[in-house]
């Protein structure tokens, strides 16, 4: 095994989670360990209810783990709060309504959620030229003072992809982000995404994609039942090997309570 | 409160000082004075919706979601606008108890119908398209407001018996209410174009 020169900048140690449904308990993540390195590209795959999104949102903070820990090593956080974790992780949902407030201007977005370029002493008149020039090199085709809920899914979710670029937090959790997209958008999405990981941004993606699973990014990692069964280097990837964990028969294993 | 109401008449008010000119002109001093105020906690209110914290606070009322994302506290951010626009409210229960003479335990009741019919006119009269969201609905809640007094003493000046002023208003709130779905309609198709 070659020797990793990087740091860790996510670790989940021995984490699981479940939940109650319908008087049944779903074990959703069952010790988890995974170990995330600065500036890699985890590609997260699994069928439905293998426990992708709930991992997710684990380390994005929306649930709290049962047992074990999340750990930002770099930060020497461990199962840290809700404003220590937006310090670290910026998440970009499936719905791209989710991740955005409908009634404020695009410009008000990225002036409430910028840590970069928003500085006291700025003006927003100065900030609103920056932002511009922002749009254009995201190729977001929105006004800065349009009103959020008129945009669409797609420049919704290029702004969200903008708004991650503003923020210090070093990783960026995407679920599912191009799935509601028209093949174009997702393409500007996509390439919007890797700009961010030219930037240095670690990023976790959860996709459905085969063909994005094996071709993006730098790992991926497959979950079923809650567990992680396959975790493979960009080299030694194999689109047979993943669409083998997607394969039928893998059914949510479930337990009754009582 | 000792009573359900509290007499004020005869006490030297605080809006009645300005009240100098005689006859016609008897409360041109109160409403120079409540137009005055009323235009400056626009501004005030226009100026904080647009800065930074008036942004991150209007951020965590439209998206609770986005705003933890980037870090901010939702909840506190809620209790502080309540208590602001509820202090706003305050104040105007203090001027018109003393502009009536009277405070009563019932003044407050229909309020909150009459500001809703109120926000619902303005912002179905106010064009939206070249106004920032806040000055809109800022606008809206000040015009609206006027509006409907309007209407009900334009109801009684016609004629119209007290007992018949609901008419007026119901039909004021209908007509409200045709033009704003006529819009929404216009919004609805205009977004499944996109």
């Amino acid at each position: 095994m070659k020797v990793k020169e990087t740091t860790p900048v996510l670790v989940l140690d021995d984490v699981s989670h479940s939940f109650e449904q319908w008087g049944h308990r779903v074990d959703a993540l069952s010790n988890v360990t995974l170990c995330v390195e600065t500036g890699e590209w985890v590609n997260l795959i699994g069928p439905n209810g293998s426990g992708k999104s709930t991992l997710l949102n684990m380390v994005a903070g929306n649930l709290a783990p049962k047992s074990g820990s999340v750990i930002f090593p770099g930060e020497g956080l461990s199962n840290p709060s809700k404003q220590e974790i937006a310090g670290m992780v910026f998440m970009i949902y499936q719905d791209p309504s989710k991740g955005t407030a409908p009634s404020l201007t695009v410009v008000e977005h990225l002036i409430a959620a910028d840590q970069v370029k928003n500085r006291e002493h700025v003006s927003l008149k100065a900030l609103r030229k920056e932002y511009a020039s922002d749009l254009r090199t995201f190729r977001l085709d929105a006004d800065l003072d349009q009103p959020v809920y008129s945009l669409s899914g797609g420049q919704r979710q290029l702004l969200a992809i903008l708004i991650a670029n503003l923020r210090r937090a070093p990783i960026l959790l995407l679920d599912e982000p191009f799935a509601a997209l028209d093949p174009a958008r997702a393409t500007v999405c996509r390439e919007a995404v890797e700009m961010l990981h030219g930037l240095g941004k670690t990023i976790i993606l959860v996709t459905h994609d085969i063909s994005l699973a094996v071709s993006l990014g730098t790992r991926t990692v497959g979950l079923r039942d809650g567990e992680i069964i396959y975790d493979k280097e960009a080299g030694d990837r194999l689109g047979a090997d993943v669409s083998a964990i997607w394969a039928p028969g893998t059914e949510v294993k479930i337990r009754k309570v009582w | 409160m000792a009573g359900p109401n509290i007499s004020l008449l005869g006490r030297a008010g605080l809006l009645s000082m300005f009240d100098t000119f005689e006859q016609l002109w008897a409360s041109l001093g109160t409403m120079v004075v409540l137009t005055g105020g009323c235009a400056i906690a626009c501004v005030i209110l226009i100026k904080f919706l647009s800065s930074r914290a008036g942004i991150r606070m209007r951020a965590a009322g439209s998206s609770p979601i986005f705003a933890e994302s980037i870090g901010l506290r939702p909840g506190i951010r809620l209790v502080l606008g309540l208590s602001f626009t509820n202090a706003l409210a305050a104040l105007s229960g203090i001027l018109i108890s003393d502009y009536q003479g009277f405070a009563d335990v019932g003044s407050g009741q229909g309020v909150l119908i009459l500001a809703l019919a109120a926000l619902s006119i303005g912002e179905a009269l106010i064009p939206q398209r070249r106004l920032a969201y806040y000055t809109f609905v800022v606008s809206s809640a000040i015009s609206g407001s006027i509006i409907y007094h309007v209407v009900v003493s334009a109801a009684v000046r016609a004629g119209l018996a007290p007992t018949d002023l609901r008419l007026a208003t119901g039909v004021l709130v209908l007509f409200v209410v045709v033009v704003r779905v006529t819009r929404q309609r216009g919004n609805i198709e205009a977004s499944l174009a996109q």
